[in-house]
């Protein structure tokens, strides 16, 4: 160790023989070389307890030292990502990125529902330096009564909505008023959901409410599709709030939602609605519902009721209008049933359509006489002229014939009694009792329709299978999805399943012609040029004021499809006539008949030209 | 630095002597060996001098300086005092160094400026690069405005196709310009035998409600 002190000037030789300092304690002869220098330096007791004391001293700095790099590696390697986090947030300015929700349209493209970018107008009253002259700027831009305005923007908040749903270029005025008018007004984004078509498919479209969930039909059903997910804008921002070009950009950009193609055709739907809206004006109706199924797919092509109403203004309807009548209400579908009474007892071997009956003008059920709508001195009916007739005697002694257990087997092989599963809100499975529990009033009821409720969906769906050859496709509405990236999903499409043989639905196709027109029960259910095959319904509406069906009226209900040799369409019709006794035939046919002639000359449906068949209805 | 001179006192300085002597290294060197007497690197390594030691008795081959290796005179250290008191006032010289400092300063001047050159290109270059990056920031944000604005105006535009194009809003208008539905239609069917059968009856479409828009010269809006 050298010494501390500068080192010892250089002396000769001879110098040393006699010493000028001699500082050393013991000199030990002259002869003898210097001592090591450090080791004399060493030799004062202050100078030992100095050294004592820096040991200490070096010791308190040492740990001094550890605590500071012990705090700053905590500081900087165990908290530093949350301090260097902090700091970033502390820059980071959010912005929310409202996903656009996607669109609905029919199976052609047309758009039923969509969603416009608009802005909610909100204000910061402490900020507003003069309440009434911003009030009366903005009341002609937004469209809302002066005092209504100052009064929001006197109310003691941070945080007032003036007006929902303004489109931008609306906006873009209020944007230019001047900065002491426009002082504390804020805009943030609220998209705008538009209607066009209204009423037409409106119930099924459905609506969204005010915070944009979707509340009513497909709107609420296809919510996850059509909703997408809000983005987040995250950017480094200077003071004075400006983004920082090249500084952090965490944005979450918004992935707009997928849009839902319908298997609807706006043209038919605006047709149907039409019709029905004139029908319920005729002062007897009080509701009417059809519906229009494509028979090969079971797609809906159209799908109304009366009253309707618009999506675009659900605010001021009324609640008990804001559903689908035609998936959600059940009715009693009277003889319309019957054909699936027919079906069983065909596909059983009971009768087949040529086989003779001799029928009765009553029959007895219990404690309870079923007639026909006529009582008639027993006829020789053929099977087909008991469901052109619409003998109720005749399907209840084939019903009998076939048996309570199996005819229930058929009536739930045919969907009564179950959900259909289409993609609606709010459906109905109808009222199907078991059969173990009929009374046997009831089981002369069920095979002519009474006793058994349904839903216009359901019945048409019956008839759909006998369209299709025995083989019955749950209907759907939705055709596909397309996500925001333009993928098209096609939705799923349940199996067919088989009900009764191609036979037995052949056999029901020819009997339920001879309904048609002459002879049948429903001339006015022709469409010109097509031969078209249907059943009239007269069911008694159960009176709602005593429980029972006196003076409840009827409901009356057509269904059929078309042309009887290669069907395309099937259509159901029924309409509520609480005051009314008029049948099915005169009042449900007409309307039938005229949503068919659309569908099918719009859907470019051609006639084979295969004459109609000559039936026969008795054995004289 | 008291170093060298302490080991030396403590041996014997006539050694000292020898090795810092120029003459005397070179006659124990040629003595030593005969192949290395032209160099003068060699002598300092351990092996010449241990050679020296060991050749030292051969006899002609050298002349007579090897007695004088061995022998311990006490003048040596008289010798060596000036000469090593020469060398470092002559390294410290204080006349030499306003001149090198000089010479270096020249030398150092071109470096300075290029250093001072490269800070006020990146000063300077950096300052571009911040304003080109601002000035295309704003001129991004001016385009995202003017594309936010023409979004609107598109959306505004297809929001009239599409509520022009509703089944409601078409039947309406074609009322307007004095179109009727059509009614129902005849079919006109070939069978495979050549005749054609007519289906339906085609009926002529009724006349319009007469109202001002049906005038063919004044089209409804």
């Amino acid at each position: 160790m050298p010494p501390a002190g500068p080192p010892p000037p250089f002396r000769p030789g001879g110098a040393r023989r006699t010493p000028a300092r001699a500082t050393g304690p013991a000199g030990r002869g002259d002869q003898r070389p210097r001592r090591d220098p450090g080791g004399r330096r060493r030799q004062p007791l202050g100078l030992a307890y100095r050294e004592q004391r820096n040991r200490w001293g070096l010791l308190f700095l040492c740990a001094l030292l550890v605590v500071v790099v012990g705090r700053l590696v905590v500081l900087q390697g165990v908290d530093g990502a949350a301090y260097a986090q902090a700091a970033t947030d502390d820059r980071m300015a959010e912005y929310p990125i409202e996903a656009v929700r996607g669109q609905i349209t029919d199976r052609n493209g047309q758009v039923l529902a969509y969603s416009v970018g608009a802005e909610r107008v909100v204000a910061d009253p402490a900020v507003v330096a003069d309440p009434t002259r911003t009030a009366l700027a903005l009341t002609t831009l937004l469209d809302v009564p002066a005092a209504e305005l100052t009064e929001k923007l006197s109310r003691d908040s941070r945080y007032v909505v003036l007006a929902r749903h303004v489109s931008t270029d609306v906006t873009e005025q209020v944007r230019e008023l001047p900065l002491d008018t426009r002082t504390g007004l804020v805009f943030e984004d609220d998209p705008v959901r538009l209607y066009p078509a209204g009423a037409v498919g409106g119930q099924v479209v459905g609506f969204v409410g005010s915070d944009g969930d979707g509340l009513a039909g497909i709107e609420q059903t296809q919510e996850d599709v059509l909703a997408g997910v809000d983005g987040e804008k995250r950017v480094e921002v200077d003071n004075s709030g400006n983004e920082i070009p090249s500084g952090i950009d965490a944005t979450t950009p918004a992935v707009d939602g997928g849009s839902v193609q319908l298997t609807l055709d706006e043209d038919l739907q605006y047709v149907v609605q039409q019709r029905l809206d004139t029908a319920c004006s005729d002062g007897a109706t009080t509701s009417a519902s059809a519906v229009a199924l494509d028979v090969h797919t079971g797609e809906v092509a159209a799908m109304a009721s009366c009253p309707g109403y618009d999506p675009g203004r659900y605010n001021d309807t009324d609640p008990d209008l804001l559903g689908n009548p035609v998936v959600s209400d059940v009715y009693e579908p009277g003889s319309v049933m019957k054909a699936v009474t027919l079906a069983a007892a065909i596909e059983e071997g009971a009768a087949t359509k040529d086989t003779v009956l001799t029928v009765d003008g009553h029959i007895q059920a219990g404690d309870a006489v079923v007639t026909d709508a006529h009582d008639h001195e027993p006829i020789d009916f053929t099977v087909t002229g008991i469901l052109a007739q619409s003998s109720n005697v005749g399907s209840i002694m084939l019903a009998r014939e076939v048996g309570d257990a199996t005819l229930e087997r058929y009536l739930r092989a045919f969907g009564l009694g179950s959900r259909t599963g289409i993609e609606l809100p709010g459906e109905s499975a109808g009222i199907l009792e078991d059969s173990a529990d009929w009374t046997e009033s009831r089981a002369a009821n069920v095979p002519i329709g009474q006793g058994i409720s349904v839903t216009t969906l359901q019945m048409a769906s019956v008839y759909q299978t006998l369209a299709n050859g025995g083989v019955r496709v749950p209907p759907r509405v939705v055709s596909s999805v397309t996500a925001a990236d333009g993928t098209v999903t096609d939705a799923p499409r349940p199996e067919g399943t088989r009900v009764v043989s191609e036979d037995t639905a052949d056999q029901l196709t020819y009997m339920l012609e001879a309904v048609v027109g002459k002879g049948g029960t429903a001339p006015l259910g022709e469409v010109d040029g097509f031969r078209v095959v249907g059943k009239t319904g007269t069911a008694q509406r159960a009176n709602p004021d005593c429980s029972c069906y006196t003076g409840g009226g009827y409901f009356t209900t057509f269904v059929g499809y078309a042309p009887a040799d290669d069907p395309q369409y099937v259509v159901a019709v029924d309409l509520e006539r609480p005051t009314s006794s008029a049948e099915g035939g005169q009042v449900a046919a007409p309307v039938f008949a005229d949503v068919m002639r659309y569908a099918l000359t719009a859907g470019g449906v051609v006639p084979s030209g295969t004459p109609r068949p000559d039936f026969t209805l008795r054995v004289d | 630095m008291s170093q060298p001179a302490r080991a030396t006192s403590a041996r014997t300085t006539a050694r000292t002597a020898t090795t810092r002597t120029a003459t005397a290294r070179t006659a124990t060197t040629r003595t030593a060996t005969t192949r290395t007497g032209s160099t003068r690197a060699t002598p300092r390594t351990a092996t010449a001098r241990t050679a020296t030691a060991r050749t030292a008795p051969r006899p002609g081959t050298g002349p007579v300086h090897v007695p004088r290796t061995g022998s311990t005179r006490r003048t040596g250290p008289v010798a060596t005092g000036p000469q090593l008191r020469l060398v470092p006032p002559a390294r410290t010289t204080p006349t030499r160094t306003p001149a090198r400092a000089g010479a270096t300063a020249r030398r150092r001047a071109p470096f300075v400026v290029l250093l001072v050159a490269m800070l006020v290109a990146t000063t300077v270059g950096l300052l571009l690069l911040n304003t080109a990056i601002a000035v295309d920031s704003l001129e991004a944000n001016q385009q995202r405005a003017a594309i936010a604005e023409q979004a609107e105006e598109v959306a505004r535009l297809e929001q009239q196709v599409v509520a022009a194009d509703t089944a409601a809003q078409l039947a309406r208008v074609a009322a307007e310009a004095g179109l009727v539905p059509a009614g129902a239609a005849g079919h006109l069917v070939l069978q495979p035998d050549g005749s054609s059968v007519l289906l339906g009856t085609a009926e002529p479409a009724p006349e319009p409600v007469p109202a001002p828009s049906a005038d063919p010269t004044t089209p409804g809006d």
